[in-house]
């Protein structure tokens, strides 16, 4: 187990490497710059600034310096927040998109899976075809829509809940179901699928034939089996949940980490990009390695230390 | 299968149920019926019968599109960041309700040459009760120019002794530049020729509140990132600042004016949603929003208030030799074919108005508006002018050996990302189809990428928007011979000479006149074609009183405002 762990370790180091190294290449073959805005300023201050921020230097000199800096954790200046860093964006932006993925997960988890189960259990009943339509929906609807819909009813028809803004408790409730309910569709799907598929193997109708009681079976053969395609889909899930979703923290106004990935990007903000790449890499890295360690917990013939 | 049918029935419908309540939200209208506030520009003026009575609570809440980026003043560039520093802090000159009010400086004086400018600064104190002296200007000023700084507001100084030669390193000497404090209460500020217009760059530039360099010095590089590590000396205190969400400010009992101030406090939120920020405004939760796009002025039909002004949006032709639009007529009958009117009514926002010179009609001296008094025009009716349109191009294509407008080759639109450019570049498109049958191809591209496309000369047609700002000379001092900025590579010697005669005149008579001869011969030439001054569009309830929309970006004025009883 240690030596897989410290197998894996080295493996995600190298490939957060290479995924820095890519991205700031990649980035740099974009044309324009950083300082080309709407707002025209001269092409002297342009280079000025260029200048400044040391982006007139050969790429691969910059290409060391901003791996010297990376390696002692320093993501350097936001070129568009000019004194902030990259570090204190995300410290400040982190939390708040990563409790709205929590308590969105909170929700969606336990009755994704559970719809899932049910679901299969029931097959062709009521019962799953009511999943299915929550599902389809829920997968369906776009979450600029649910956002806007969930605040159209709850804000400001009914008035029960503030329109937008992270502040109290009952300022998280829409934000947190409208990105609940994707992902329970999401879940309930993918578990139903599972545990339909699960139903027919092998080892459940020996089970059966064992005469185990049905509880026991859905519980450790079938429901066990099943969640190993969920876990898998887990790792990335929690990463881009955790991450911060620009649809929904834009309409419901929470000022968390989503907006930049995209507004970073394209106003090419070079050290807020490279900077949120290699945080959302080194997460995901995390995620997956979380996930093949818990594969091995559920499902016996997966065990890592073989 | 049956079963299957009337489950994917059902789901249709509770797909349709989900959509037509979406639909809704549209349709919820008049919130306000009791808003009668005409959409003038300007501000708003009380009832004749007296005095109208206040609130007890003078808090004025908005909700504004984006956060503030820095309140740093020397690296500051952006419309949101100035709007408070606008309130938070103070230079030694303000500019308010379209005219220059004394600042931090009581007094100033203007050698009789026009070149050295004396600032007397008055008792004021920073938020922490430290007196503010001229230093502090003087600081300010000085670390916006260094190379160490890293601003992109240097140019904003360019009329100042030595300023740009030491913001480019050509001279490190600080005692060079024309930036003194002579003592706490004078600094002096002595420019390299006269410039009338200095004054008005001071008044309503971004840029030139003082700066405590106490406060620089402890926090270094972050400067200005948080309201712990910003001081201002204006008539509010910046109290909060959650970014990406709210912005607080209380009144500063302190500020030297205090008395004229009534507001107590003024909470900005920051939302990116249209729809959020707009639900806000209906549930009452916010007294006005920023900005508002030209859809929500539709239902705000009868209470929104529009400004206008402080950057042109034109056409730059590629004119360099071996280009399509090197042929003047061509350029021209571009130019005639457009219908402006339309286009503005059709699509730009609310308060945009039609332009016909590269020079904005708001910047005046002593209250007169130099394109008035000095006409240049292109002589484009507002709505176009087919007829003349039609003859330029005849001209162009037999001048080019052509017989028909298909046999042009391909002309290229490089257009930003965004929905008001595609908008117009649809828009322009279609005209200069069905006007002359000439065919321009749209190339859309993210705006880092459409401006690199520009200042590389790599596109026919590009539609600029730039800051008007308040020089008459600013935009047409791009098109000389060699200017850097010169994004239609247009070389013209005549106007060059035209533009340095000014530029080099002995008296204003001079310096306007040959400016109008120079900007007559660009329209006529037509590099360079002037579309519209966007507008913009605002919403506050009408219990707000005293809200000031200045001309410049980032000068809406809240400072003077009251909330009325309602």
């Amino acid at each position: 187990m240690v030596k897989y762990i410290f197998k894996r370790l080295i493996i995600s180091i190298i490939t957060i490497w290479l995924l820095a190294t890519i991205s700031f290449f990649l980035l740099r073959t974009l044309p324009g710059n950083p300082f080309q805005t709407e707002k025209l300023l001269s092409v002297e201050v342009q280079e000025r600034m260029m200048a400044y921020y040391g982006l007139d230097r050969p790429l691969i000199e910059q290409y060391f310096t901003y791996m010297k800096n990376l390696l002692r954790g320093n993501m350097g200046y936001s070129l568009k927040y000019t004194n902030r860093t990259v570090n204190s964006i995300i410290a400040s932006t982190f939390p708040i998109s990563a409790e709205l993925g929590l308590r969105s997960l909170a929700i969606a988890l336990p009755i994704g899976l559970a719809l899932g189960v049910a679901s299969a259990r029931k097959r062709g009943k009521a019962v799953d075809y009511i999943c299915v339509i929550v599902a389809v929906i829920g997968v369906s609807i776009p979450s600029f829509i649910m956002g806007s819909f969930l605040q159209y009813i709850f804000a400001i028809k009914l008035k029960i809940l503030p329109v937008s803004q992270w502040q109290t408790p009952a300022h998280t409730v829409l934000p947190t179901v409208a990105l609940a309910l994707s992902l329970m569709a999401t879940l309930t799907r993918v578990m139903r699928a599972s545990m339909l598929e699960v139903v027919m193997q092998d080892y459940v109708k020996t089970a059966k034939a064992k005469g185990l009681s049905e509880g026991r079976i859905v519980w450790s053969h079938q429901i066990r089996n099943a969640l190993i395609p969920v876990l898998t889909m887990l790792g990335p899930m929690v990463t881009s949940v955790l991450m911060g979703t620009f649809v929904i923290e834009k309409i419901f106004a929470i000022p968390g980490l989503g907006q930049h990935f995209v507004n970073s990007i394209t106003g090419l903000d070079y050290t807020m990009t490279m900077g949120l790449t290699i945080f959302y890499g080194t997460f995901l890295v995390f995620a997956n390695f979380l996930v093949d360690i818990a594969y091995g917990i559920v499902d016996p013939r997966i065990r890592i230390t073989k | 299968m049956k079963k299957k049918l009337s489950a994917l029935l059902l789901i249709i419908a509770l797909l349709c149920s989900v959509l037509a309540g979406c639909t809704t939200t549209g349709d919820q209208k008049n919130i306000d019926t009791d808003v009668t506030e005409s959409n003038d520009t300007g501000e708003k003026t009380d009832t004749p019968s007296g005095e109208p009575k206040l609130a007890d609570e003078q808090i004025l809440t908005f909700v504004g599109h984006n956060d503030m980026m820095t309140l740093d003043v020397s690296l500051m560039n952006d419309e949101m960041s100035a709007l408070v520093m606008y309130a938070v802090n103070e230079a030694l000159i303000r500019y308010s309700r379209g005219e220059i009010i004394p600042g931090i400086a009581e007094k100033y004086d203007v050698s009789d040459d026009g070149i050295v400018y004396t600032f007397h600064l008055r008792d004021a104190n920073w938020s922490d009760g430290k007196p503010v002296t001229a230093y502090d200007f003087e600081y300010a000023y000085l670390r916006l120019l260094s190379p160490e700084t890293g601003s992109t507001q240097i140019e904003s100084f360019s009329a100042v002794l030595n300023a740009m030669e030491y913001a480019r390193g050509e001279i490190t000497d600080t005692s060079q530049v024309g930036i003194k404090a002579v003592d706490d209460k004078t600094l002096v500020i002595t420019l390299t020729k006269p410039e009338p217009f200095f004054l008005e760059e001071m008044a309503q530039g971004i840029n030139f509140y003082p700066i405590r360099k106490d406060y620089v010095e402890k926090y270094g590089q972050n400067y200005g990132s948080s309201p712990e590590s910003f001081i201002g000396c204006g008539p509010f205190v910046l109290t909060e600042w959650a970014q990406g969400s709210k912005i607080t400010m209380e009144k500063n009992p302190g500020y030297w004016d205090a008395d004229s101030i009534i507001l107590e406090q003024v909470v900005e939120y920051i939302v990116a949603d249209e729809n959020t920020r707009v639900g806000m405004y209906d549930l009452g939760e916010v007294d006005g929003i920023y900005s508002i796009s030209a859809v929500q002025t539709v239902k705000y039909s009868d209470s929104f208030r529009t400004r206008a002004g402080g950057t042109l949006q034109h056409l730059v032709f590629m004119s360099r030799e071996g280009a399509v639009l090197s042929n003047k007529n061509l350029r021209l009958a571009l130019s005639y074919a457009i219908n402006r009117d339309s286009i503005v009514k059709a699509i730009a926002s609310p308060g945009t108005v039609v332009a016909d010179s590269m020079i904005d009609p708001e910047i005046s001296l002593d209250g007169e508006s130099i394109v008035e008094k000095y006409p240049a025009s292109n002589n484009v009716h507002i709505s176009g002018d087919p007829a003349k349109a039609k003859e330029y191009l005849n001209a162009a294509l037999s001048e080019m050996g052509l017989s028909s407008p298909s046999e042009l080759p391909a002309i290229n639109y490089v257009c930003l990302d965004s929905p008001t450019h595609r908008a117009y570049a649809e828009a322009l498109q279609a005209q200069w189809q069905d006007v002359l049958g000439v065919n321009v191809d749209i190339n859309i591209m993210p705006v880092p990428q459409a401006i690199g496309s520009l200042l590389a000369g790599e596109f026919d047609i590009f539609l600029n928007g730039m800051s008007t700002g308040v020089a008459p000379e600013t935009l047409l001092d791009n098109y000389t011979l060699h200017n850097p900025n010169n994004y239609a590579k247009w070389s013209n010697q005549e106007y060059t000479d035209l533009f340095n005669e000014s530029m080099n005149a002995d008296n204003l008579e001079e310096r306007f006149t040959k400016l109008q001869q120079a900007h007559q011969l660009i329209l006529d030439e037509c590099p360079v074609s002037p579309l519209w001054l966007p507008g913009t569009a605002y919403l506050f309830r009408d219990y707000v009183d005293g809200i000031f929309y200045g001309r410049q970006t980032g000068s809406i004025e809240f400072i003077y405002a009251k909330i009325l009883e309602h």
